[in-house]
């Protein structure tokens, strides 16, 4: 299906000038005229061509200063290339983050038709979908409240609910997700969803790895202000999540290799205290992982199963193998490995699982990256990531 | 598209403001005191404690301050048009010439008040109100295209120079009192009386108060050269803005 493109950018670059010190005033400029003003140029994009097709999502991953909000700026128009030219097609809904033009001293229904306005809405519009917005934002009993006697949640919901109104074909989305609770977050994807349907086209930068992986149609990888990747979801994440050369090679073989794996991973379980297959945990509750496996060739030479908790961002936040634990490992035919945890110490988040057979040299057997996941809920009065357990001790 | 700028330059004059007089009414009749006081202390200086010995010297001296003060006030807030939406800037296109027309707008509030203020003045002084009162709107038009061409300058040079607004505000002194405002432009010795009608804003007090109140149309050239002079600010301003302001949301 040949589809229309949208977004249309072709050898874009941006450069920041960085002055060593920033003069602001006239009276800097004259006072040290005749003193040189060392500056550094610093390309935050170097040269990135890409096209976004209509209905398309299309995300954007890379590390912090890798030049996405920038790209997301140019597209909005916020900033000018220095090369290169941005050609669309449609009405792009500026909206980069959310609650432009919010301001604390007025209240929700004057931020409501201040922000709408700035997204694109007559006043006719905003009058028209009012009730609408205050309604998805669940704030009916407080659109004559004042925005500085809102909690940040509110806030939020405030700001997502005029920004969905916005009519545009191109959306633009920088990081809306990395807010809000869980019920909120639902509500977004739920909307994303409908988008999707109605044939809008989104581009959006995000860290939320698991949201890019169900959402986008394609993802582009920016490093250092040039397109490291681009195309299907999951191949650049991984190739983002595995910066390390070594192990996204290592990946990419045990993905691609042809021949039969001498054993592989059948099915995986997640078993919870109640001895249920779940998904979701509490903080200290009892974590069992069952794997299923079945051999394909009669030998498998010294086998290590190995297990890699990665928080969804990518952080890498737990390994092991029975090789590390001094198991020799022997395998039936087929078989069950359970691996327990009788108080999981992770307070909350999403997480993906890595599981791999491989050969104690490093040959892998069978790699299952980041294809299983679940989620902890706090279940503890610590905060953080993980339950140290730390004790006070008044000396 | 047109008409959602209209309605955004609205929405962001009004919101200004509410923000600035805390929606309150008496908020804002406090700042059109101000004006009316000056007035009030001049008036008492010039006409009783030193009489200059103007005729109708209360009518020429409040118009000569309510259109300074409408100049004023429309480039002071416009000086700072860029610089005080960067929150907006920073995150979302749009022409950026819209938040200067919205940042002057709010003078043209005030200018109303104050001149009907002036017409009820007037009707006390037992000068008759003719048709020449409505000189008003030309001179109007000509002030506004002033204020958004010093207005479209300063807010883009105000972006790179952070004190280009206290620069002005000392300008903006120094030509209360180099226009005459105060004092009548014959009492100027007469080869200083052409450097002062070299000044936009002095010709346009001058002629627009011989029109209201001594119902005397002003000279063809004079006007011309008002007119070339307002054309001419309004181009400089929307070059210097339109090389500058692309630069915004970058600097701010």
């Amino acid at each position: 299906m040949q589809q229309e493109v949208v977004i249309t950018a072709k050898n874009i670059a941006k450069k920041f000038v960085l002055y060593h010190e920033k003069r602001r005033t006239l009276r800097e400029h004259i006072l040290y005229f005749w003193k040189p003003n060392r500056k550094e140029n610093f390309y935050a994009l170097k040269d990135v061509n890409f096209e976004v097709k209509k209905g398309e999502f299309f995300g954007i991953i890379g590390r912090n200063g890798s030049g996405k909000s920038t790209l997301l700026k140019m597209i909005a128009q916020v900033y000018e290339p220095t090369r290169g030219k941005i050609e669309k097609k449609g009405l792009i809904s500026p909206f980069l983050e959310l609650g432009v033009g919010f301001n604390e001293e007025l209240t929700a229904r004057e931020n409501i038709y201040m922000n709408g306005t700035i997204l694109g809405l007559t006043s006719a519009q905003i009058d028209e979908r009012f009730d609408q917005i205050v309604d998805f934002a669940e704030l009916l009993k407080f659109v004559d409240t004042k925005l500085k006697h809102f909690s940040s949640g509110m806030h939020l919901r405030l700001a997502f609910s005029v920004a969905i109104q916005a009519d545009a074909d191109i959306l633009l989305l920088d990081e809306v997700l990395a807010v809000g609770d869980a019920s909120f977050q639902q509500k977004c994807f739920e909307t994303f969803r409908q988008f999707k349907k109605a044939g809008k086209t989104i581009v959006f930068v995000s860290h939320d790895l698991g949201a890019m992986r169900q959402f986008c149609n394609r993802v582009m990888y920016l490093k250092d202000g040039n397109i490291e990747a681009i195309g299907d979801p999951n191949e650049v994440i991984d190739r983002y999540l595995y910066s390390d050369k070594q192990i996204a090679d290592l990946v990419q073989t045990a993905k691609h290799d042809g021949g039969k794996k001498p054993v592989e991973i059948v099915s995986v379980e997640f078993i919870d205290k109640f001895g249920h297959e779940n998904k979701t945990y509490l903080t200290a509750d009892r974590f069992i992982i069952r794997v299923h496996y079945k051999k394909n060739v009669p030998m498998v030479e010294k086998p290590v199963l190995g297990i890699a908790i990665y928080r969804d961002d990518g952080t890498h936040i737990y390994g092991t193998n029975t090789d590390l634990q001094n198991l020799g490992l022997e395998l039936a035919e087929s078989g069950v490995i359970e691996l327990c945890n009788q108080n999981l110490p992770i307070i909350q988040g999403k997480f993906l699982v890595t599981l791999a057979f491989h050969h104690k040299d490093g040959t892998v057997y069978d790699w299952q990256d980041k294809k299983f996941e679940f989620y902890v809920q706090k279940g503890s009065n610590h905060d953080g990531l993980v339950d140290l357990d730390f004790k006070y001790k008044i000396l | 598209m047109k008409k959602h700028y209209l309605e955004l330059v609205w929405i962001i004059a009004k919101t200004d403001f509410k923000l600035r007089y805390n929606n309150s009414v008496l908020g804002y009749f406090w700042s059109l005191l101000k004006p009316l006081l000056l007035f009030a202390v001049l008036w008492l200086v010039f006409s009783v404690f030193m009489d200059l010995g103007v005729p109708n010297y209360q009518l020429y001296l409040l118009w000569g301050i309510i259109l300074w003060n409408f100049f004023a006030e429309g480039t002071m807030s416009g000086v700072h048009a860029l610089s005080s939406k960067a929150n907006i800037i920073k995150k979302i296109y749009f022409p950026r010439i819209l938040v200067v027309i919205a940042s002057t707008l709010t003078a043209f509030l005030s200018l109303f008040v104050s001149t009907l203020v002036f017409y009820i003045f007037m009707l006390f002084s037992g000068v008759p109100l003719t048709y020449h009162a409505f000189t008003f709107i030309p001179v109007v038009m000509l002030m506004y295209g002033l204020i958004l061409g010093f207005s479209m300058f300063l807010s883009a040079l105000h972006i790179k120079f952070r004190d280009i607004d206290q620069i002005w505000e000392v300008l903006i002194q120094a030509g209360f009192w180099l226009s005459p405002i105060i004092y009548p432009l014959s009492r100027v010795p007469e080869n200083w009386q052409n450097y002062l009608l070299l000044n936009p804003i002095t010709g346009i007090i001058q002629y627009s108060r011989r029109a209201i109140i001594e119902h005397d149309f002003p000279a063809i050239k004079g006007t011309i050269y008002i007119l070339m002079c307002t054309i001419a600010i309004l181009i400089i301003g929307f070059f210097v803005f339109n090389k500058l302001s692309p630069k915004a949301a970058e600097e701010l």
